[in-house]
């Protein structure tokens, strides 16, 4: 065990810092600062700068386009990026989900096809995993994938689909066996969004903006050779990919720029500038940060393991996921204080729905919306991604009932 | 960067497990403390044998060199096994304040230390004291050649076998160290047995006559030295504590698995398994939180002392509601004195409050990094 930060890595930062504040455009950067969701188009676009410098996907194997860092290194830039209001693009499917399937399961023909168009942000990807009566319990999904020739027929529908609105691919868990075991039946398959039969309808989350969406499939044909892996694995596989995911679900880098976002707030004379002289706030604070600062150490040694993921692994990354997702919301939560009286106006997202107005309305400050918004779309954090009972669960039988 | 413990740490680990199991299982050690007057010479001796108090005198000094993460990694050994031997105290801090001092006087006894013949007691504390350092009334006059040391500290952990203390005094407004060997005119202890099983004295300094050479740093490094030092051992005292949650995070599982209530195990019951994956996550913040102080040892005085607080707070406040759960759930069982549960949390109860509690490492953190304006 050594925990000493090696020295270059500071070096390595104030690279990445240069490159990024040169290299990510201003508007970008506004919409992630002020608290509102990257476009399409910035997540394309950043995605596209990135990988003129081979960082779009740091973490992947260096044959598929990896930078080939030290997991300190993809660390320390995934925390620049956040620093600096980058569009968060590591966290979505093709990047964390996508990729890791196909470089390990999939097809020579998957690998060349497809990672090379989501590293440049040529492809945006979603992920069909959750179904109107498979949320927690994922097992019991329903869609169905019938073989029909070299084809397969594929009927049902998903729900919660982030980015399903922009995407052009969908990496689905399907039924191939509706005989087996729950478990045992399912396949993992690629469905291509502009096929027709497949029918996106949006859901409007509570804070009025689109993340996420239903996905119908009616009679959607898809080639064989859109099966992943082998026939009735897919179960294996989200297993794996869980395993793989040990700690991005906390967010952490996240966390510390919304808490410099918090300690500006505190002391922004449109909010009166009094927070700092408030001993229950500065007690918050403190806490926030306390706390936060071991999370950062949690993920640094989920980021640093290697080999093969064994059971405590998983709780592990199971209670990442539970301490980052309060953490997220107490952040919120935390700026939602200083918000205070001018929580009640109301706002909509500026840069979609129907609801375009001019920013700010009245006297409330011009920050208010972006930090409601987001508080509100933060209570999502300790559902998705396997709600934090789900978590609890795991953690009990990897941790203390093997 | 690397979290996996080198071979080194392995065997140190694996050797302080055995040495638990084999001399110091929870029965033996029941035994042993119902009947002791006192501290236990004898077992220190074991310890110097085992190599364990040398891990952090320098190498010229008979020592072997090795960092507080080493020191970390086998007081969460003691912690596992419930040891009551003045480790944090008598190795750790004692070692790093006369290693900072550096002084020839501290040389000479360092390599006592380690090689287990000579036991030295800091004893800094004193009723007006509590976790403040400066805090001191102990007097140190200059008379000639020599030092008179007057004062009275308290708490002093392993001061009954002590050959020597390591006194903080006043001398001419300014705070010192001294060292003062036990069998000096004029030093007094008065040793009470202590809540964890160990045995504690207050000592009286009455105009204890002392050579020049006694004192052991230079007046303007004291306050410094003994921050960091006590810096240091908190961090290792939070490995303890870590040691002792790991320890009751496994017997209240087992506990779970065995009872049965209802017809079925309690750990059939989903209310008690999330409980337990909390505990999970409070263990793996606080060990988190542990390395995240182990880092920033060496780091400058300020941030060295507001990591360490941080990471202080985030230790204790998970040793509080596991030493707790621990206790709760292991129903009445808990609360017997024949149960280990009950011991690990007096001892947790012990380790929250040494070197700092959480009032004085949140108030320290805040004032350091979220100050007031």
């Amino acid at each position: 065990m050594d925990l000493n930060i090696p020295p270059e890595m500071e070096q390595f930062r104030m690279e990445m810092r240069a490159f990024i504040r040169e290299a990510l455009p201003e508007a970008m950067a506004q919409r992630e600062r002020e608290g509102w969701q990257p476009s399409e188009q910035d997540l394309r676009e950043w995605m596209r700068i990135l990988s003129e410098r081979g960082w779009s996907q740091p973490d992947w194997p260096i044959e598929y386009g990896g930078a080939g860092w030290t997991p300190l290194q993809s660390y320390i830039f995934e925390d620049e990026c956040a620093a600096a209001n980058a569009p968060h693009i590591s966290w979505r499917a093709g990047s964390s989900l996508v990729g890791p399937v196909l470089y390990t399961f999939g097809s020579e023909a998957h690998k060349s096809y497809y990672l090379p168009r989501i590293r440049v942000g040529q492809d945006i990807w979603c992920q069909g995993f959750s179904e109107p009566n498979a949320g927690s319990d994922l097992a019991s999904l329903r869609t169905t994938a019938i073989a029909d020739g070299d084809d397969y027929i594929v009927n049902g529908q998903k729900i919660w689909t982030s980015d399903a609105h922009i995407a052009d691919w969908m990496l689905a868990l399907v039924r191939t066996d509706p005989d087996a075991k729950p478990q045992l039946g399912i396949s993992c398959v690629i469905i291509d969004m502009k096929a027709p039969g497949v029918t996106v309808r949006p859901i409007t989350t509570i804070d009025n903006c689109r993340h996420v969406n239903e996905v119908f499939f009616d009679n959607v044909r898809i080639p064989a050779k859109n099966l992943v892996g082998e026939i009735n694995k897919g179960w294996t596989y989200a297993k794996f990919l869980l395993g793989n995911e040990r700690h991005s679900n906390a967010l952490i880098q996240r966390i510390k720029r919304e808490i410099t976002k918090l300690r500006e707030l505190a002391v922004d004379e449109t909010y009166g500038a009094i927070f700092m002289t408030k001993p229950s706030f500065r007690h918050a604070l403190a806490q926030l940060e306390i706390d936060t600062n071991a999370l950062e150490w949690a993920v640094l040694r989920a980021a640093c393991a290697h080999g093969a993921v064994g059971a405590r692994d998983m709780a592990f990354a199971s209670g990442l996921k539970i301490a980052g997702s309060e953490l997220q919301q107490r952040v919120a939560d935390l700026q939602m204080n200083i918000v205070g009286p001018w929580v009640r106006p109301f706002f909509a997202e500026p840069h979609q729905g129907p609801w375009n107005h001019a920013l700010p309305i009245g006297s409330a400050p011009d920050t208010v919306a972006g930090i409601a918004s987001k508080s509100l779309f933060r209570r999502a954090s300790t559902i998705y991604g396997g709600a934090n009972e789900i978590q609890r669960s795991i953690i009990w039988r990897s941790a203390f009932n093997q | 960067m690397n979290f996996d413990f080198s071979e080194n740490q392995i065997i140190l680990r694996d050797g302080a497990r055995r040495f638990i199991s084999d001399r110091y299982n929870f029965e033996a050690r029941y035994k042993r403390l119902n009947a002791a007057q006192g501290s236990d010479r004898q077992m220190w001796a074991q310890f110097a044998e085992m190599g364990w108090l040398a891990i952090l005198a320098p190498e010229e000094a008979g020592g072997l060199g090795w960092s507080i993460t080493e020191a970390a990694i086998l007081a969460q050994e003691f912690g596992r096994g419930l040891v009551v031997e003045p480790f944090l105290e008598a190795s750790v801090l004692a070692t790093r304040i006369l290693t900072l001092a550096g002084s020839p006087s501290a040389n000479a006894i360092l390599t006592g230390i380690a090689n287990g013949e000579q036991l030295v007691a800091p004893a800094l504390m004193e009723v007006q004291s509590r976790y403040n350092l400066n805090q001191v009334t102990t007097q140190v006059d200059f008379q000639d050649q020599e030092l008179l040391v007057t004062g009275r500290k308290l708490l002093v952990a392993g001061g009954d076998i002590a050959d020597f203390f390591i006194v903080s005094a006043i001398a001419e407004n300014k705070l010192v160290l001294v060292l003062v060997p036990a069998d000096t005119a004029g030093v007094k202890r008065e040793v009470y047995p202590a809540l964890d099983g160990s045995w504690l004295c207050d000592v009286t300094f009455d105009a204890v006559r002392l050579p020049a050479d006694a004192l052991l740093s230079d007046e303007n490094r004291a306050l410094e030295i003994l921050m960091q030092a006590s810096d240091e051992a908190a961090i290792v005292a939070g490995a303890e504590a870590l040691g002792c949650m790991d320890r009751i995070l496994e017997m209240t599982a087992e506990y779970l698995h065995t009872r049965k209530q209802f017809g079925q195990p309690l750990a059939e019951f989903q209310v008690l398994q999330h409980r337990m994956a909390d505990l999970f996550v409070e263990t793996e913040m606080a060990r988190a939180a542990l390395h995240s102080g182990l880092s920033m040892l060496c780091a400058n005085d300020v941030e060295r002392a507001a990591a360490v607080s941080a990471a202080r707070v985030r230790i204790d406040q998970a040793a509080h509601k596991i030493g707790n759960q621990g206790i709760h759930l292991h129903g009445g069982m808990g609360m017997t004195i024949e149960y280990p549960v009950g011991h690990y949390y007096r001892r947790l109860l012990v380790l929250a409050r040494i070197f700092g509690d959480t009032d004085f490492h949140f108030e320290r953190y805040s004032n350091l990094k979220v100050p007031a304006i």
